[in-house]
């Protein structure tokens, strides 16, 4: 989906920032922004699936370069780690339901 | 006011917005980005005492010495078809990893890059180019562990001046990027 939407001329580029107002029939708009303030569960996925990717890049760069061997690499991986699965666990406690549809959904693609 | 500065100013506005929901929700869901910042900085720094090129520069100098030729004119003797002197092949397996360490850096500053780009974006509101940058960030990763394997692979990628050269490396490339970036679990990146 990353190089899809990304690189790609595709309509889930347009999804998250489109609006059809219903003040002015027929107008289609795409914003700039894409974070909707009204959906905050939204708002706060996008940051944390960002850092989930993250902590597995960071995971990685300790293989991809086994020269580099200081201990404070791993122990900063794994505290990073720890804080983003803190994170996703606040995110499914406040809104669960959300969380659910997004997993469904990642299941389905 | 042009619309291209309405943007720009939209943009500083809505970093000072991002941080303060962000915040909100979790203070570490914003300092995180910044944690994650600081971490590419600090995997520098391990990486600069560990990728050291001074021994293999010394030992290049060293080769250069024994075949009676200037540093300068070694690379070009490196790069002929000569063979059977035991120190230019000592010469070409020196040069061929100082290469490939160098390409694995030039890997990790684009990753590093490619992370600072996609949190600035993220803070101004931009999720769509934040996945596009993840999925460059997945490539970057895959192709760390192939050029930590085959040193062949990094002077190869360096050696990407056109387009067509930069597809046919992708072609050869793309069935081993695919897998190694999906058993990270960095394949939704791709």
């Amino acid at each position: 989906m990353g190089s899809g939407s990304a690189f790609h001329v595709r309509p889930w580029s347009a999804v998250q920032a489109l609006s059809f107002p219903k003040d002015s029939p027929g107008k289609t708009r795409l914003y700039y922004q894409e974070f909707q303030e009204d959906d905050p569960f939204q708002y706060f996925l996008g940051p944390l699936k960002f850092l989930g990717t993250q902590t597995r890049v960071f995971q990685a760069l300790g293989t991809a370069f086994p020269e580099a061997t200081d201990p404070i690499w791993s122990e900063r991986v794994q505290t990073f780690g720890q804080t983003v699965a803190r994170l996703w666990q606040k995110l499914e406690q406040n809104y669960p339901e959300p969380c659910q549809r997004v997993r469904t959904m990642l299941k389905r693609t | 006011m042009s619309n291209l500065q309405e943007l720009i100013d939209a943009d500083n506005e809505n970093i000072a917005k991002s941080r303060k929901i962000l915040t909100g929700f979790d203070p570490e869901l914003s300092s995180s980005l910044d944690t994650a910042a600081a971490m590419f900085k600090t995997f520098s720094r391990c990486m600069k005492g560990a990728l050291d090129d001074s021994a293999d520069l010394a030992d290049l100098h060293e080769c250069a010495k024994e075949l009676g030729v200037e540093p300068d004119a070694l690379t070009t003797l490196i790069r002929s078809t000569a063979q059977g002197d035991p120190f230019l092949e000592r010469a070409r397996t020196v040069s061929g990893r100082l290469i490939a360490r160098q390409a694995r850096v030039i890997v990790f500053l684009l990753m590093q890059r490619q992370y600072m780009w996609a949190a600035t974006d993220l803070l101004r509101g931009r999720l769509t180019p934040v996945v596009g940058y993840e999925r460059l960030q997945a490539e970057s990763v895959a192709l760390l562990f192939l050029m930590r394997d085959d040193p062949t692979i990094g002077r190869d990628w360096l050696r990407i001046t056109t387009p067509d050269k930069g597809m046919a490396f992708y072609r050869t490339h793309r069935k081993s990027i695919t897998k190694l970036t999906e058993s990270m679990g960095l394949g939704g990146g791709i």
